[in-house]
């Protein structure tokens, strides 16, 4: 386009018309644009925006850490926790009345509950079995049945200290067993925990 | 954490301890399983059963403990639901009580060991569904009446802690002999232990006041009668109470024979029946009362093996 050719387009264009407050309002967007630009200019958006990425990024590890803590399978979760009762008490207040064993084997910790509230209340017992190569650790509460090889048995407590399992096919206490073979190892011992209320018989 | 798991499992279980009933003890004893192994050592067929009903009569005398008939039990029970090594819940184990009128089930299982037989019970409160359990041994040197006395009496234990109740404390009982006459030179006549469940009396004629201790339950007493010149002799089976003091008691008329019997001192009536025993010559009678004198380790007495008192079935 050549300069006469340019002269006569701009003779032909017509100024766009706006009403006046439009330009009367003009100034004020423009220099709201320009300040705008400007403090784009002198404060940056990235840093705040990356601040506050990583605070983002620290709280969701700080919170995922402090879960994985208290969740983690620590050796004292698996082992103490089973014995002394800390875990099967939290797992009865999750399932209560339905909880029957926590088992921990070589593929980690397994929970039995039924599926109705039908489980009765009774002593909390710890067991160790080994049976060849298996090694279970077992918190349950007397009445309750386990599997072994040789078969289901019921374990029992008699509140006194005492443990037995009673099977089909064997018996076991800490004083002297029947139908096990020598490669069965047991350990067995009550969940220390609070003696029923008892009262005194009324004299006959 | 830990603080707050204890309180809660303290919770949960004053919370069980709070649902335990009040009310008699009702305890029914269903027939133990036994094999073959286990019959040949007891030297008895169905010794589950007759063991069971041994226990029954052991749980008896202890009282505030009731003991409810075992075949009324098997008639109205389920006994798949009763098999030693199964669970029972809280539903089953009402079931189980309404049916029977027991408060507390025992079943178990007696097994062959190396040293002898183990009897292991369970104690089902038909309340609850609490299981608990126990056993004894029977080995060298035991009784049979002995093992089924601490195995009645650990039973008699749980079943009460089962309703809340402390157990009281269930004394060994005590039998002596008397005497009657005599003088410097005679010991006069006097009936006396010979043996208590086949177990001999050292010397039975001059200790005849010797105390000889008795757990609770059924024993088997043979008693001897002696007076210087003739013996007789007769074995009784009593169910000796907690604490309970016994005497062998006697008499003659003349040359007649001589009237055996076994009385709680102080009591009016015989604890046992009164048995006419045959006079006889000192050694002749020990020669036809041999066998009494052998160790057996199941009791000899077919009265050992009565059925257990009882309390009525719940209607």
């Amino acid at each position: 386009m050549n300069r006469d050719a340019l002269d006569r387009l701009l003779a032909q264009s017509r100024v766009s018309e706006h009403p006046d407050a439009y330009w009367d309002a003009f100034p004020g967007r423009v220099t709201r644009s320009l300040q705008s630009d400007s403090s784009g200019r002198y404060e940056p958006r990235r840093p705040r925006f990356v601040i506050a990425t990583l605070a983002a990024v620290a709280g969701a590890f700080a919170i995922l850490s402090l879960s994985l803590w208290i969740s983690r399978p620590q050796p004292a979760l698996s082992g103490e926790s089973l014995k002394d009762g800390r875990l099967l008490g939290a797992m009865l207040a999750k399932f209560p009345r339905r909880l029957r064993a926590i088992t921990r084997d070589n593929e980690g910790l397994h929970t039995l509950v039924s599926g109705t509230a039908d489980v009765a209340t009774s002593d909390p017992i710890w067991l160790e079995i080994r049976e060849g190569a298996s090694d279970r650790v077992i918190a349950t509460f007397s009445g309750q049945t386990i599997s072994t090889e040789r078969g289901d048995a019921i374990v029992l407590t008699d509140r006194n200290g005492h443990v037995m399992l009673i099977g089909d096919a064997f018996f076991w206490s800490q004083e002297v067993s029947a139908g096990l073979p020598g490669s069965f190892r047991l350990q067995a011992v009550p969940i220390p925990g609070p003696k029923p209320i008892t009262r005194t018989p009324a004299p006959l | 954490m830990k603080a707050a798991l204890i309180m809660l499992i303290t919770v949960l279980a004053a919370s069980a301890a709070a649902d335990i009933p009040s009310g008699p003890v009702r305890v029914a004893v269903l027939k133990l399983k036994a094999d073959a192994a286990v019959d040949d050592y007891l030297g008895a067929k169905e010794s589950g059963s007759r063991l069971a009903s041994l226990i029954a009569n052991d749980l008896s005398v202890l009282a505030p403990i009731e003991v409810v008939a075992s075949g009324e039990v098997a008639r109205n029970l389920s006994l798949g639901a009763m098999e030693p090594s199964d669970s029972l819940t809280p539903s089953q184990a009402r079931s189980a009580g309404d049916a029977t009128g027991a408060t507390n089930l025992v079943c178990g299982r007696i097994y062959r060991t190396d040293a002898g037989v183990v009897f292991a019970v369970k104690i089902v409160s038909t309340q609850t569904g609490e299981a608990l359990g126990t056993m004894v041994q029977l080995g060298a040197g035991d009784t049979l009446s002995d093992a089924l006395s601490r195995l009645g009496t650990q039973i008699g234990r749980i079943a009460l802690s089962q309703r809340g109740i402390e157990a009281p404390r269930w004394a060994d009982a005590r039998i002596s002999g008397t005497h009657t006459g005599g003088g410097t030179l005679s010991l006069g006549a006097v009936a006396c232990v010979l043996s208590v469940d086949s177990r001999l009396v050292a010397d039975e004629i001059h200790n005849w006041n010797r105390d000889q201790i008795l757990k609770p339950g059924l024993h088997e007493i043979f008693v001897r009668y002696y007076d210087g010149t003739g013996s007789a002799g007769h074995e009784f089976v009593i169910d000796a109470k907690p604490g309970g003091i016994y005497e062998t008691r006697f008499d003659r008329d003349g040359d007649h024979n001589p009237r055996l019997w076994i009385q709680e001192r102080g009591a009016k009536n015989p604890a046992t029946p009164v048995y006419e025993a045959t006079i006889k010559e000192p050694r002749q009678w020990y020669e036809d009362n041999l066998i009494r004198m052998q160790p057996h380790v199941v009791p000899m007495s077919s009265m050992f093996f009565q059925p257990a008192p009882s309390v009525p079935m719940k209607k």
